[in-house]
């Protein structure tokens, strides 16, 4: 490679159709005027005669549209519509599409994707024109004589431009001289010419690269800054030239080539004036970049091991390496050849240019690009390791890709492989005579190089973003693992990339300015020249070391990446003052209140951390006698540890200031929760815990009891504060209502002399619970009893319940459940319909709750942040008055959701993120089309799950309108997916709750209330329009709700939930006419909103099922008979208040008052 | 109750004041729908005044507002039945009507004396359903005095019942009171001296209604002994007499001489015969077939197979083409993130 040479730009007038270039004798490289850009003839690879047909034939298929592997599959799939016969065939090639791909619908879909983000070719014409022209025009430009620093820059400023030095500037007295020759090359390279370019909102670089000769350059001009202050001068040359023609016009400025501070490129825009060089409809602009031929310097002086900024003037003291200085350098010699290195392997492996593709677009859905501040990884690096990967990389140079992989297999492999191999240990390194470098000179930054491409790929890349590439690509090797979901959604099409969703903890930190920055100044940047990125490694360094294994993630990130005009010397800063530091923490660890530090006898360490921490190190002894250097942290209700630490450090390292103007994305919101005192603060685990405890103990109670005819033989808890779900803590002597007392469910001994008759049953199973508090009467007198009756004696269902309060304040209502009543119930003769809808309440109310609690019980220990955030979504969605509407393991059940299918994130470790993930989940959850399937403890099978999948689209087919199940949720103990969603929410109510989720996100967004400690801004996803309502029914404050404190042991009367019966019975009164709206948290308005069909006026009968008053506009009509009546609304109303009675407060009708 | 004062209600209400007074002239003929007379009546609001001034100016102010509710009454006639009806079908009732409600208002209208109403019958909805919550008074025995308190049958939205009245003369006096409007509807309430207290006639609303159902909730467990022991008593009376007949019926020789035979009073049943040939079937099959042996087996299962295939590959087309129609595949279309 190093050896092949670039003639000269040929005369144009071999360009009969377009430009011509040798690049070696035989290799020839073709820039077509008409149709693609550029085609690379077939001797451009060492490939035989036999390959040509192969390659003309590629050609043809991607002339139509199709790569070849894709040409093949379609022209199966028609053919399968036409020929039975061909059959087979087809099947084996179908069979073929499930083994190269993760399944056929996986395989389908990357290939629509793949068409959603093909450019139109046609439409690219222009651009190619356009460099034709350039290319003319550059060729016209004279050369300069050998200039000084003060002559050139005098020759530049003529034309009203600046040169844009890299910072230090040349010396005021720089000896070398700078001139201006003929480009010795003139190339298109990158991801334009290959044809990898994505369609996206952005636009896309088409990068020219001229080649500055040799002559312009000295030996030496490696050192301090030379080659790139010549560099730019030589760039500033073409600007002033370029903006001299009057004939090309176009918008010209100047931008840092991928971020680096080094090298800066000139950048064409389109202008938008319709004229001949008009090219804005393309999506693009043009960069022209210098490089250098491989020739110019010697490699070896470039190595990363070298030195070549002699930034200290002592020559006593040892200079340390400037890798990165040294692969700029270099990256500016590999234009062209690495352009070719990813040509040969996209004709030697047809998957490749699709692979890199899915890359880019997994890359960009995560915020990398080649960028620095894009972390310095992007589609052409992404590119450069597939095509290494094809050479080698396993163990004893094994080829990690084969030729023969399908786009998805090289995208897979490759993700596998940034998992499983650490590039900052060992070196990507293959080739026939690998080049061998000491790892220690790239202080633990990831590096890649291979025989072709000889310098470091990932010199822009930071520790911090290397860490963050490895952690997104393992999220996705999981997903892509996991046979049993489709996941192509969230490794794919999903904006992973987010300040709101993605992290446990997100802070934005304003920078402290570079001018105050010493060490930066006087050495930093010889090191890392973005100021940005030499401060943010500084705060990864900082933080990565305080927060241990609290974080397993820390991101840091800025954006740097704007352009500045000719005329404009360069900013002091590219970009907009701030990182966003983003952190995955690991819930185990997140909230330890200590950090351990080294033994006190151990001088050296225990100095560091004291520097370390400040004044916040203490010596400690601890319990099994040792005394170590220690942090301790107190816990906050409003601060998490991790955010105090973070503040702590950025404060002790970073200046006052920085801290204070720390904003903590969702501050806002925690603040909401941590003032809420239902909602409690950390130690809300203790009290579920507690009551938990109390549950036991009434276990062993109810077991022991020894005189009852059956025993007890089992007692399961069916409560949602037995599960670490309640909103309402559950605390001693709190009984306010009878919704606090735990539900329980208990079994007796099988028996055979369970009565034949439902109704019997039930009286029998009303009996045992007399008998049971008999029995603890005389056990423990302390303990209180207290029979209660759920419904009418005379139905089938169970109607008797037990309330039992114990001495602690704790109270629990127990309930008896019969297997006999079960079989019973599910064949129940006399009235089958009655029957089944008797069976459903009893495994609802019974077997379901009592297994559903045990679930998320454990599940509660799993995820340590599934508690806080169920209570939090419980908040929400009372706030939103859809109390009666929604069941609480049905919010549960959705909550969950979010942390054992957390992709493309990872399962949230903090209450607020676990809040908003669920929010985001239920804006976007398309319940109309996608049932929700929980896996609790991965035993679903694929079977069962396709069998779900089954029951959902049979249910749908069935009703296509929702009009009996909307939402859909199945889980391993409830596969009929319906139990908890149907009839309720309906569709209008689920319809509701994706709009307000979708509002709550955007409140948060776009208000930027997400961003502010403002509580209020945050707030307003809590408060629920009353405008929204038809009518609202404002209520008192009774005795017994939130208002007073009760004695203890509380009066029955004092237990009675008013409203909640109230509410109860208006539904059942105006059944099917009106929906009512409450909020059990506040009880404060009953709101309704009417059956819109019931406003229509429509002819009078009998038993219209509401009240109706004849219409208005009719009763003029002299011919009564045809007299209509719409509904009666406001007498309805009113009829309602009456009811209410000293309930109600005030009424108001919002809307449609007639 | 407070009563309703019309005339302060027409001026706060100045629509509503035009409106009804073209309908509510007197000796203008009243509204008929397909054969019902439309009585428009006065809802009154129940809601105390206290705590808000009586004069207040807010025109839109729910509760001063008059309310007017229609029912709809015709004579009731049973098809083919000839014999002269004494009884109106009143429709659309308000959802606390009683007797004594039906009864007020024949006298504000007619002038017609309670005791001139038989009875009235509530039909039951067939669209409403009642409020099935409270255990009802009936099914409860051995309450104490104290227990025993009433709670008013509340009626589903647009119920209908039958009034009964002592004789044709009277029921035609009712009937020609709605012909003619009322110069103002009458209101919605009961006459004043209601003297006995019965579920039917016990005005209770608000938080008392909802504390008398919560107490009936939580009845003595005297009470629910006696209940459960009286139910379950029966019950096995029942039992025996049903089993004392089903003995019969095994020993008993029908007409013709045959006797029955049916199954004893076990309350499982037996094994089903069918059901264990039908387990003994799967058993041999298990155990007797190989799966790859004969040719056939292999050609058929590659086929089930590729149809299989064929099948997932066409559903999984056609769910592309949905995805596609919903513009799934733009990568950068998420609005939210």
């Amino acid at each position: 490679m190093a050896k092949r040479k670039r003639s000269q730009l040929n005369s144009a007038a071999t360009l009969t159709t377009g430009t011509r270039q040798h690049v070696n004798e035989e290799n020839e490289f073709d820039l077509e005027g008409s149709g693609h850009p550029v085609e690379y003839s077939d001797g451009f690879d060492d490939d035989d005669e036999g390959d040509q047909s192969d390659v003309s034939k590629q050609e043809l298929d991607t002339a139509n549209g199709l790569s070849a592997a894709e040409g093949k599959m379609s022209t199966k799939a028609s053919k399968m519509k036409v020929k039975v016969s061909q059959l087979a065939d087809d099947l084996h090639n179908l069979q073929e599409a499930v083994q190269l791909y993760k399944s056929n619908i996986f395989k389908m879909e990357i290939d629509e994707l793949l068409t959603e983000l093909k450019i139109d070719e046609d439409k690219t014409k222009p651009v190619d024109r356009i460099l034709h022209k350039l290319k003319d025009c550059i060729e016209k430009i004279e050369d300069s004589s050998e200039l000084l620093l003060s002559e050139a820059e005098k020759l530049i400023s003529k034309s009203g431009i600046t040169i844009p030095f890299p910072d230090p500037r040349p010396p005021k007295d720089a000896q070398y001289r700078f001139k201006y020759e003929r480009p010795s090359g003139y190339n298109l390279v990158g991801c334009y010419l290959l044809r990898t370019v994505i369609k996206s909102p952005e636009r896309f670089a088409v990068d020219v690269v001229l080649d500055m000769p040799k002559s312009i350059f000295h030996e030496k001009d490696t050192l301090n800054y030379r080659y790139f202050h010549k560099r730019a001068f030589y760039l500033a040359y073409i600007a002033a030239y370029l903006k001299s023609r009057k004939d090309l016009p176009f918008d010209l400025s100047y931008e840092l080539l991928d971020g680096d501070h080094l090298r800066p490129v000139l950048r064409l825009d389109s202008l938008k004036d319709g004229g001949e060089f008009d090219f804005h409809r393309v999506k693009c602009y043009i960069r022209i970049i210098p490089g250098i031929d491989q020739d110019v310097f010697s490699l070896t002086k470039l190595l990363p091991s070298r030195n070549s900024v002699r930034y200290n003037q002592n020559p006593a003291e040892s200079l340390n390496p400037t890798p990165y200085y040294n692969s700029s350098i270099l990256n500016d010699t590999y234009f062209f050849p690495s352009t070719v290195f990813l040509h040969k392997a996209a004709k030697s492996c047809d998957g490749f240019k699709d692979a890199i593709k899915l890359g880019e677009i997994w890359l960009r859905q995560r915020g990398f690009n080649s960028s620095v501040d894009g972390g310095g990884f992007g589609s052409w690096e992404w590119g450069i390791l597939m095509a290494t990967l094809l050479q080698g990389g396993g163990t004893r140079g094994s080829r990690i890709l084969s030729k023969g992989f399908s786009n998805y297999q090289l995208f897979k492999a490759t993700l596998n492989y940034l998992v499983s191999n650490d590039f900052t240990e060992t070196t990507v390194n293959i080739g026939k005579e690998p080049l061998t470098f000491d790892m220690g000179v790239f202080g633990g930054w990831p590096v890649l190089v291979n025989n072709d491409i000889n310098f470091n790929v990932l010199y822009r890349m930071s520790v911090s973003s290397y860490r963050r590439l490895r952690h997104e690509a393992s999220l996705t090797v999981t997903e892509l693992d996991d046979i049993k979901g489709d996941h192509f959604d969230s490794v794919f099409l999903d904006k992973v990339d987010s300040l709101i969703y993605q992290y446990d903890f997100a802070a934005l930190i304003k920078i402290p300015s570079s001018r105050d920055d010493k060490v930066y100044r006087d050495i930093g940047r010889v090191f890392n020249p973005s100021y940005y990125a030499y401060l943010a490694s500084k705060v990864y360094r900082i933080l990565h070391r305080g927060l241990g294994e609290r974080a397993s993630l820390i991101s840091i990130k800025f954006s740097e990446n704007s352009k500045w005009p000719l005329t404009a010397p360069r900013p002091s800063s590219l970009g907009d003052g701030t990182f966003t530091l983003g952190l995955v923490l690991d819930p185990e660890h997140s909230e330890r209140l200590i950090v351990h530090g080294p033994s006190a006898e151990k001088t050296a360490e225990a100095e560091d951390f004291r520097k370390f921490w400040g004044k916040k190190s203490e010596l400690r002894r601890f319990k099994d006698g040792s005394i170590i250097e220690s942090v301790l942290w107190e816990p906050h209700s409003e601060r998490s540890i991790v955010s105090q630490i973070i503040a702590y450090l950025l404060q002790r390292h970073f200046g006052e200031s920085t801290a204070k103007h720390m904003t903590i994305v969702g501050d806002g919101l925690a603040q909401i929760f941590a003032e809420d005192k239902e909602l409690g603060d950390g130690s809300a685990f203790t009290n579920f815990q507690k009551n938990l405890d109390e549950f036991g103990f009434l276990r062993k109670l109810l077991i022991d009891i020894n005189d009852l005819p059956l025993r007890v033989s089992s007692v399961m808890p069916a409560s949602q504060a037995l599960r670490y779900a309640s909103i309402r803590l559950p605390a001693e002597f709190s009984i306010k209502s009878v919704h606090d007392f735990s539900d329980v469910v208990i079994e007796l001994e099988t028996s055979s002399k369970w009565p034949d008759d439902m109704k019997a049953i039930q009286h029998s199973k009303a009996a045992f619970l007399m008998a049971i508090a008999e029995s603890i009467k005389s056990i423990d007198a302390a303990i209180l009893t207290q029979i209660g009756l759920d419904r009418d004696l005379a139905t089938i269902e169970n109607f008797s319940y037990l309330d039992i309060l114990l001495p602690s304040g704790y109270a629990f209502r127990v309930r008896i459940q019969t297997e006999r009543e079960a079989i019973m119930l599910r064949n129940y003769k006399p009235d089958k319909d009655l029957g089944r809808r008797a069976h459903r309440n009893f495994e609802r109310n019974f077997s379901l709750a009592a297994r559903h609690t045990t679930e998320f019980h454990t599940m509660c220990h799993r995820f340590p942040f599934l508690s806080p955030t169920v209570r939090r979504v419980k908040k929400w969605f009372h706030s939103h008055y859809l109390s009666p509407h929604i069941d609480d393991i049905l919010i549960e059940l959705v909550t969950l959701s979010v942390f054992l299918k957390p992709f493309p994130w990872s399962a949230p470790a903090s209450a607020t993120t676990g809040f908003l993930r669920t929010l985001y989940f239920l804006a976007h959850w398309d319940w109309r089309a996608e049932p929700l399937i929980l896996d609790v403890d991965n035993t679903l099978t694929i079977g069962d799950i396709q069998s779900i999948r089954n029951t959902f689209k049979s249910l749908r087919i069935n009703d296509p309108e929702c009009a009996q199940t909307a939402m859909f949720v199945a889980v391993n103990y409830e596969q009929s997916g319906t139990m908890w969603t149907s009839p309720n929410p309906s569709k209008v109510i689920a319809s509701r709750i994706t709009a307000l989720a979708r509002a709550s996100c955007e409140v948060l967004k776009t208000g930027n209330a997400i961003l502010s400690n403002d509580k209020s801004a945050a707030g307003r996803i809590f408060v629920s329009p009353l405008m929204d309502f038809d009518f609202v029914i404002h209520l008192k404050t009774m005795d017994g709700q939130a208002g007073r404190e009760l004695s203890y042991p509380p009066r029955m009367e004092s237990l009675c939930d008013y409203v909640g019966l109230y509410c109860d019975e208006l539904q059942t009164i105006f059944d099917g006419n009106v929906l009512l709206f409450r909020n059990v948290l506040k009880n404060d308005v009953i709101a309704g909103v009417w059956d819109p069909r019931i406003l229509a006026a429509r002819n009078w009968k009998v038993y219209l099922g509401y009240s109706a008053q004849p219409c208005s506009t009719e009763a003029s009509n002299a011919d009564n008979n045809n007299v209509l009546v719409e509904a009666n609304i406001i007498a309805m109303v009113r009829e309602m208040a009456r009811l209410g009675g000293d309930l109600v407060s005030k009424v108001e009708i919002l809307k449609r008052v007639t | 109750m407070p009563t309703f004062h019309s005339s302060n209600m027409g001026k706060r209400m100045p629509g509503w004041e035009k409106k009804n007074r073209s309908r509510f002239t007197s000796n203008t003929p009243t509204q008929v729908l397909n054969g019902y007379q439309v009585l428009p009546i006065h809802l009154p609001a129940l809601l105390s005044t206290s705590g808000r001034s009586s004069d207040s100016d807010d025109e839109d102010d729910f509760e001063q507002r008059p309310v007017v509710h229609y029912l709809y009454i015709r004579k009731h006639e049973t098809p083919g039945d000839n014999s002269p009806s004494r009884t109106l079908f009143v429709a659309n009732l308000p959802i606390d009507t009683t007797t004594l409600h039906i009864q007020s208002l024949f006298s504000r209208i007619a002038d017609i004396a309670p005791s001139h109403i038989e009875t009235v019958i509530f039909l039951p909805s067939p669209t409403g359903s009642s409020f099935q919550l409270i255990p009802s008074l009936s099914s409860l025995k051995g309450l104490q005095q104290n227990e025993i308190s009433q709670i008013r049958r509340i009626l589903p939205t647009c119920s209908a019942a039958h009034v009964v009245f002592a004789d044709i003369k009277t029921m035609n006096k009712a009937l020609d009171s709605l012909k003619f409007q009322q110069a103002t509807p009458p209101s919605w309430c009961l006459y004043d001296s209601v003297e006995q207290e019965t579920e039917d006639t016990k005005e209770m609303t608000g938080s008392a209604r909802y504390r008398a159902i919560h107490q009936r909730r939580y009845i003595s467990s005297s009470a629910l002994q006696v209940t459960i022991d009286n139910f379950m008593l029966a019950y096995n009376k029942a039992e025996i007499q049903r089993e004392r007949e089903a003995k019969r019926a095994r020993s008993m020789p029908d007409e013709e001489g045959f006797v029955t035979v049916s199954r004893g009073v076990g309350r499982t049943g037996v094994g089903i015969s069918s059901d264990a040939f039908k387990q003994e079937a799967k058993k041999r099959q298990k155990k007797g077939e190989l799966k790859d042996f004969y040719r056939f087996q292999i050609r058929e299962e590659k086929k089930t197979r590729m149809n299989e295939l064929l099948k997932n590959f066409k559903m999984d087309q056609e769910k592309i083409r949905e995805l596609k129609a919903k513009r799934k595949f733009k990568p950068f279309s998420n609005k939210l993130a």
